[in-house]
């Protein structure tokens, strides 16, 4: 027990010398970061965490990462023109960190696909190594963003050129499913169904449930006239889409998202034709 | 006897275990339904009634955070799931030969009783800023957006309204997207 109470005063000691040692001779920088910091566990939009990183910016004006941080809320709350002069200063501030991301917001939030572009191809020259905003590769949201154009060339251009870099660097199986997902749907719609099957069938492989990989395969064979294995993949589609594995974001719908009646209205298309 | 003592120790790491995870549970709790039990004046997107474009009769049942405050009650709001949604507006909507690019967003409560209000409109041009659009194709979207029929009433623990946004983009007149 002595020993418990030991250790404890120890750590205890230890904390108090840590939260009362005074700052030496700290940048702006250092301080700002410090404020932005404190207020971490602030409830995002609240006017307590927008006066915390009010006074971050305040001890350094060039912080881009907090004046980012001030854009947020506007964003979620879907607040467009309040969001977006926030968020060109963080750019202008610090481009090579977050021109990427604001096109990675562009793409989902605005569905600017012009814009979404011009800031990834922007990312290409800003740094000398491939930017990965919100955890995915600029290639991989350039793959999205041309789908979203309906320019399938283009979108295919940039699956192929993430999925083959990935693959190089890590193996097939881990690339992401919605590569080729994605890259299935852009040959789908540009009428190749081969390709779009082969793609299809990566996403089932590596992964047994995924409704949309099974709806467009579905969709695919049922265009093909092969009305019994169609009815057969959209009811594991439909069970997967019960399940909860579909293809869907936070905050905003997905491009191409499913719903249920998509799945329902092919079920009966082929039920038709079967009969 | 050393077999016991070491009963006792491992007795007593148990019970500060266990003491630890309650009060930092119950700490948490406390925390969690602090931070969502405050009043939503002063937060971002507060719907202020007192300057809004659409506030006929309507009145909150609660000053208290709205359900969906931090970004939205969609997926769930929408009746009937979001293609219902989107059919409702395509299929209402008459583009009168409008020739508008941008985007027109819509911000608005849905109190306790289904009712509509505190509405914000903000018209947008391609570039995110305050424009101004036809406004045939302001009024048209407006109606059809803020009807009652197109929204769900959520089931809360205790009395909220419900804060929702939308946001159309607008292309030579066409809706879209409709966002989020």
């Amino acid at each position: 027990m002595k020993f418990f109470l030991s250790i404890f005063s120890v750590l205890f000691i230890y904390s108090c010398n840590e939260t009362t040692k005074e700052p030496e001779n700290e940048s702006s920088r250092e301080l700002a970061e410090k404020a932005l910091k404190s207020g971490e566990n602030l409830l995002q939009g609240s006017p307590e965490s927008m006066k915390r990183i009010e006074e971050a910016i305040a001890l350094d004006t060039t912080y881009a990462e907090a004046i980012r941080e001030l854009s947020v809320a506007y964003l979620k709350r879907g607040i467009p023109h309040k969001w977006k002069p926030i968020f060109d200063k963080a750019v202008e501030k610090d481009a090579a960190a977050w021109q990427p991301w604001r096109g990675y917001l562009y793409l989902w939030f605005y569905r600017d696909y012009k814009k979404a572009i011009a800031d990834f191809n922007a990312s290409d020259t800003l740094t000398d190594y491939i930017d990965h905003p919100q955890g995915h590769s600029v290639d991989f949201w350039r793959g999205i963003a041309y789908l979203g154009l309906n320019d399938h060339e283009n979108s295919i251009a940039y699956w192929d050129r993430h999925i083959a870099k990935e693959t190089e660097e890590s193996g097939e199986d881990w690339v992401e499913l919605e590569a080729f997902l994605y890259r299935g749907i852009a040959f789908y719609e540009a009428k190749e169904p081969e390709k779009a099957l082969e793609n299809f069938n990566k996403v089932i492989q590596y992964f047994k449930q995924s409704a949309d990989a099974k709806y467009y395969k579905s969709l695919v064979l049922f265009e093909q006239g092969n009305f019994e294995e169609a009815l057969k993949l959209v009811e594991e589609a439909i069970a997967d889409f019960e399940a909860g594995y579909f293809n869907n974001r936070d905050y905003v719908e997905t491009l191409r998202q499913i719903y249920t009646e998509n799945l329902e209205d092919l079920k009966e298309a082929i039920l038709q034709k079967k009969i | 006897m050393i077999k016991r003592r070491g009963y006792h120790i491992v007795a007593i790491i148990l019970l500060g275990f266990t003491l630890s995870i309650i009060s930092g549970f119950t700490y948490f709790l406390n925390t969690y339904q602090n931070a969502f039990d405050r009043k939503h004046e002063g937060h971002i997107g507060y719907l202020n009634p007192a300057n809004r474009d659409i506030s006929e009769n309507f009145k909150r049942c609660t000053d208290k955070l709205p359900v969906g405050f931090y970004h939205s009650t969609a997926p769930y709001i929408y009746k009937g799931g979001k293609p219902v949604f989107k059919r409702f507006i395509q299929s209402n909507y008459a583009e009168n030969n409008f020739t508008d690019n941008g985007y027109l967003n819509f911000r608005f409560l849905i109190d306790c009783n289904g009712a509509i209000g505190d509405v914000e409109v903000n018209q947008l041009d391609t570039n995110l800023e305050i424009s101004t659009l036809n406004q045939d194709l302001v009024s048209q979207l407006s109606k059809l957006t803020l009807k009652e029929e197109n929204w769900n009433s959520l089931e809360t623990r205790e009395v909220r309204d419900l804060y929702m946004y939308i946001i159309y983009k607008i292309e030579n007149g066409q809706v879209v997207e409709i966002l989020p």
